[in-house]
C-alpha cells in the first residue's frame, strides 16, 4: 500500500531559486526509502513539501489515498514524525524527559500511560541516562537520539529523517543507525550517507537538482561509479576494496 | 531606560504593575480567542532574536557611543501588536531577572513604558499609517525610525513621571524631563534606523511575510483597552505636565516633609498628596529617624548602628552557610 | 549584556532540583524588595539589616559574588544618573554621623544603598532557581499559556540565537570588519532571515506532536508547598517587618554596647 504519493510537482522558493521539478515517486508501508542526493539537490525541500511545511507551486501530494486537505494534513502530521537535521529545532522543554513527553501529554493520555511511553522511547533510543539533562548540555550525537526519542514517543507510522547522521561522530552514527534498523516504521531517510542508506535502506532515490535521476533497490545504481559522480556522489565506501 | 527598583516606590510599582498585568491578561484572551498558534514559535524564536540582537552594539560613526536594535517595534511588525507585546513581557522580564535590568517591582513599569507605547500605539497609529503611505522600503525606514522615537519618548515621559511620583530625584522636573526626552530622542534614532535596516533587509528577501502581520484584524475588545489606557496615560502626563511646569522647584514638597513643617500643612498638590497615600498605606510606623531633627543623631546610636548591623549580617551569613552543610549531609 | 552571563550564573542544576521552590524564593524576594523601598528617602542604616535575606540565601546557594558584582555594575550608571543630581538640588545641610552634610547626598546614599541591597537578592534568586525554575513558576503561578509558552521557548533559544550572533560578530571582527550602525541591516538581517526559517521548522515540529496551544503541561507535584517552605516564608516576612518598624540596628547595637561597656 502507497503511503506517500508524490505527483509532478515543482517548487520554487520566493526569491525564485528552483527547488523542484516535476518529481514523482511513492513511498510504500514498511519500506525504508533512501534519498540521496548531493547538497543543494533539493532533498530537504522535498521533506518539508511532504509535511506540509511548504505547499508545491504545482502537482499534488497524497497521503494514504487523499489529497492533503487541511483536515488530512492534521492527521498525516500525527501519523508522521520528522527529524529535522538541526535537532535544536525540535527539542523545546528544559529535560529530555519532558520534552519527550510533550507530544503523548498533548495526546491527552493519563500521566502513567504519558510516563510508559516516554520510558520505552528512551529505552528504544538508548538515552535513559540523559533523562533529566537540559537540551543545552547534549552534545549533538544525544541531541539527534533525544529528538527522535521525542518522535518515538508519539509512536508516528512514518518516520522522515532529514541528514539524521550529519555531524555525528562514528559511534554515535553507528547507534543512531541501528536504531533505525530496528524500527518496524515506515521511513524516509533524506541523506548523502550513502552507507547507511546501504544498511537500512531497501529502495534508494537518487536526486540531482531537482530532479529524480534513478530510482530503485540497493544497491542497484549505488555501484554505478559514473552515474554516481554525475549526481555529486561516490559510491559506498563498503562497496569499494580500500587496498586494490 | 529601565526603571530601576531603587528607583520606583511600592506604590507606583504597584500601579504599573496592575495596569500591565491587565494588558498582558486582556492579548493573552484576546489571542486564546484567536485560536491560532501559528505564530506561536515565530513569537518565542523572535523575542530571542531581540535579545540576542541587543548583544551587538553598533557603533555610531564620529561619536564614539554604541546603540542597538528596538525590541517593541520590531517585534510589532513581524507578530502584530498582541504578541509583540507579551513578547516584550519576557523579555522584560528574562532582563529584570538575569541581567539586572529593570526588576521585580519596577517590571510593571518597564512593561508599560517600553511595551505598551511601542506596540499599542508606535506601531499601529505612526509605523502603519506611514508605510502605507509611502510605498517601499521608503515608507518602512521612515516608519520605522518615527515610531521608534515616538515609542520611546512616550516611555521615557513616563520613565520621569514615574521617577517623579517615586519621590526619588531632587532635580527639578522641567529639567529632568527635557534631559530624558532629549536623550531618548537621540536613542530612538538610532534604534529606529537599525530597526528599518533589519526590516528593510528581509523585505527585500522576503516581501511576503511583512504583508502577512498587516493585513491580521485586530480585536474590539483589545482596541477598547487600548483606547482606555492610552486615554488615562494621556491625562496622567497631561496633568504632570502642567504640574511640572506650574512648580519649577518640582519636588520640594518632599524635603518639607522630612523637615515635619509640611505634615502639619493640608496637602497642596497632586504629588504631595501621593506620597501622603504611600506613606499612609506602606510605612506601618512614621520615619523617627530624621523627624527627631537628624542634628540630635549622637555619636552614640551611630554607633550602636553600626554594631547591630554588622551582627546582624553576620549571623545570617552563618546561618546560610550552617543550613548548607546540614542540606549537603541529608 | 555578555553571552557568558547567561550561563554562568545559573548555578542551579536541574539534576539535583532547586534548593528551594522557586514559588517561595519569588515570593520571599517580591516582600523583600517592597520591604527596601518602603524606606523614606533619607534613610540609610536602618534598612541594612535587610541585606540579611540576600547573605542568607547567597551563602547557603553558594552563588558567586564576583559575577553579581560585575552585573551590578553594568546597570549602575542609570541609577547615578538620576541621583546624582539630588546633591546639587537639595542642599539643606544637616548633622548625619557626625558630619556636616546636605540631605541631597543622604538621598543619594540611600538610592545607592536601595540599588545594592535589591540588585543581588534579585541574581540571587535567578541563580538559585534557575531558567526553567522560574519558567515553572510561571506556570505555576497560572499565567496565560501563552506567555508560559512563551517563556519556555525564550529559554530554550535565547542561548542559541546568543551563541549564532556572537559567531556572526565574530567572524566580521575578525577579519577586520566594523560594527556600525549604517550596516546593522548586513548584520541583523541574515540572522533575523534565518530566525524566521528557524521558527517555521520549530512550528511544524511542533504541529507533528500535537501542540494545540500549551507548551508546558504542568504536574500537580509542582504546586506543592512543604512545612518547610512556609516556616521560610514566615520567618522572613517577619524579619522584614521587623526592620521596618523598629530601628533593629539600634536596638542590637545597644543591647551589645550596653553589655561590654
Amino acid at each position: 500500500m502507497k503511503v506517500f504519493e508524490i505527483e509532478n510537482i515543482c517548487y520554487s522558493y520566493p526569491d525564485g531559486t528552483k527547488a523542484l521539478n516535476d518529481l514523482s515517486f511513492s513511498v510504500y508501508e514498511g519500506e525504508i526509502l533512501g534519498i540521496a542526493g548531493a547538497n543543494g539537490s533539493g532533498k530537504s525541500t522535498l521533506l518539508m513539501l511532504m509535511m506540509g511545511c511548504l505547499s508545491p507551486l504545482h502537482g499534488k501530494i497524497i497521503y494514504e489515498g487523499e489529497k492533503l486537505s487541511k483536515q488530512k494534513l492534521m492527521i498525516m502530521r500525527r501519523e508522521t514524525g520528522i527529524l529535522f537535521q538541526d535537532p535544536d529545532d525540535q527539542l523545546f522543554l528544559p529535560t529530555v524527559w519532558e520534552d519527550v513527553a510533550f507530544g503523548p501529554r498533548n495526546l491527552g493520555l493519563t500521566e502513567e500511560e504519558v510516563a510508559l511511553r516516554v520510558n520505552s522511547a528512551l529505552r528504544d533510543t538508548g538515552i535513559e541516562a540523559l533523562a533529566n539533562k537540559a537540551p543545552w548540555k547534549l552534545s549533538g550525537g544525544e541531541k539527534t537520539l533525544a529528538a527522535l526519542a521525542g518522535l518515538f514517543a508519539m509512536r508516528p507510522k512514518t518516520l522522515l529523517l532529514d541528514e539524521p547522521t550529519s555531524g555525528l561522530d562514528p559511534k554515535s552514527r553507528r547507534e543512531l543507525i541501528n536504531i533505525i534498523g530496528r524500527t518496524k516504521n515506515t521511513a524516509v531517510i533524506a541523506t548523502h550517507d550513502l552507507d547507511m542508506v546501504m544498511d537500512v535502506c531497501q529502495r534508494v532515490v537518487i536526486m540531482k537538482n531537482g530532479t529524480i535521476e534513478s530510482d530503485g533497490k540497493v544497491p542497484g545504481v549505488l555501484t554505478d561509479r559514473e552515474f554516481m559522480a554525475s549526481c555529486g556522489l561516490e559510491i559506498p565506501l563498503s562497496l569499494t576494496s580500500r587496498f586494490s | 531606560m529601565h526603571m530601576a527598583d531603587a528607583l520606583v516606590s511600592p506604590a507606583v510599582g504597584g500601579v504599573f504593575w496592575v495596569v500591565s498585568a491587565y494588558l498582558t491578561a486582556k492579548s493573552s484572551a484576546v489571542l486564546k480567542k484567536s485560536d491560532d498558534t501559528g505564530k506561536t514559535a515565530l513569537m518565542g524564536v523572535l523575542a530571542a532574536f531581540v535579545f540576542a540582537s541587543q548583544m551587538i552594539n553598533f557603533s555610531i560613526p564620529g561619536t564614539g557611543s554604541s546603540g542597538h536594535i528596538g525590541g517593541g517595534l520590531l517585534l510589532s511588525i513581524f507578530l502584530g501588536p498582541e504578541r509583540a507585546f507579551l513578547s516584550m513581557v519576557s523579555i522584560l522580564a528574562v532582563q529584570a531577572f538575569f541581567f539586572a535590568d529593570g526588576g521585580l517591582l519596577a517590571l510593571g513599569c518597564n512593561i508599560f513604558n517600553m511595551g505598551f507605547f511601542p506596540c499599542f500605539i508606535a506601531y499601529p497609529f505612526i509605523y502603519i499609517k506611514l508605510s502605507e503611505r509611502i510605498d517601499g522600503t521608503k515608507g518602512i525606514f521612515w516608519g520605522a525610525v518615527i515610531a521608534s522615537i515616538a515609542g520611546l519618548i512616550m516611555g521615557a515621559f513616563f520613565v520621569v513621571l514615574q521617577t517623579a511620583f517615586s519621590g526619588i530625584t531632587s532635580l527639578p522636573l522641567n529639567m529632568f524631563m527635557l534631559l530624558m526626552l532629549l536623550i531618548h530622542f537621540a536613542i530612538g534614532a538610532v534604534e529606529g534606523f537599525a530597526t528599518a535596516m533589519a526590516v528593510i533587509y528581509v523585505y527585500s528577501k522576503m516581501p511576503g511575510v511583512l504583508t502577512e502581520s498587516k493585513t491580521e484584524n485586530r480585536h474590539k475588545e483589545m482596541k477598547r483597552a487600548v483606547a482606555v489606557f492610552a486615554l488615562l496615560a494621556l491625562m496622567t502626563g497631561g496633568l504632570f505636565s502642567f504640574y511640572a511646569s506650574s512648580s519649577p522647584d518640582g519636588l520640594e514638597w518632599s524635603i518639607e516633609g522630612v523637615a515635619g513643617t509640611a505634615e502639619i500643612e493640608a496637602p497642596r498638590s497632586l504629588p504631595h498628596s501621593f506620597s501622603a497615600l504611600i506613606h499612609e498605606r506602606f510605612a506601618p510606623l512614621p520615619d523617627y529617624a530624621f523627624k527627631n531633627k537628624a542634628a540630635s543623631e549622637n555619636m552614640g546610636t551611630t554607633v550602636s548602628g553600626v554594631v547591630g548591623s554588622i551582627i546582624t549580617l553576620a549571623i545570617a551569613l552563618a546561618l546560610g552557610m550552617f543550613f548548607r552543610k546540614r542540606n549537603g549531609r541529608q | 549584556m555578555r553571552l557568558k552571563d547567561l550561563y554562568r550564573t545559573e548555578i542551579y542544576d536541574e539534576s539535583r532540583g532547586p534548593f528551594f521552590s522557586p514559588l517561595v524564593l519569588l515570593a520571599v524576594t517580591f516582600v523583600y524588595t517592597v520591604a527596601v523601598v518602603s524606606f523614606d528617602r533619607y534613610q540609610t542604616f536602618r534598612m541594612l539589616p535587610l541585606a540579611a535575606y540576600p547573605i542568607f540565601i547567597g551563602s547557603f546557594a553558594r552563588v558567586s559574588g564576583r559575577d553579581i558584582f560585575r552585573k551590578m555594575l553594568t546597570v549602575l550608571p542609570f541609577v547615578i544618573f538620576i541621583g546624582i543630581w539630588n546633591p546639587f538640588f537639595d542642599t539643606t545641610r544637616t548633622e548625619y554621623l557626625g558630619i556636616m552634610i546636605s540631605m541631597g547626598w543622604i538621598s543619594f546614599f540611600s538610592l545607592i544603598l536601595k540599588f545594592l541591597l535589591i540588585v543581588p537578592a534579585t541574581l540571587i534568586m535567578v541563580a538559585a532557581t534557575g531558567f526553567d525554575g522560574l519558567c515553572r513558576t510561571a506556570a505555576s503561578l497560572g499565567l496565560p499559556d501563552v506567555l508560559v509558552t512563551q517563556f519556555f521557548l525564550l529559554q530554550r533559544y535565547i542561548r542559541l540565537l546568543a551563541e549564532e550572533t556572537h559567531n556572526i560578530v565574530r567572524a566580521r571582527v575578525f577579519r577586520g570588519g566594523k560594527i556600525t550602525v549604517a550596516n546593522a541591516g548586513n548584520i541583523c538581517g541574515p540572522l533575523l532571515l534565518r530566525c524566521l526559517s528557524r521558527s517555521e521548522r520549530i512550528h511544524s515540529a511542533l504541529m507533528c506532536r500535537g501542540f494545540g496551544g500549551q507548551l508546558y503541561h504542568k504536574h500537580r507535584r509542582e504546586n506543592r508547598i512543604s512545612v518547610h517552605d512556609l516556616i521560610f516564608v514566615l520567618t522572613w516576612v517577619l524579619f522584614f517587618s521587623m526592620v521596618r518598624i523598629f530601628d533593629m540596628p539600634v536596638l542590637i547595637g545597644d543591647l551589645i554596647v550596653g553589655c561590654v561597656f
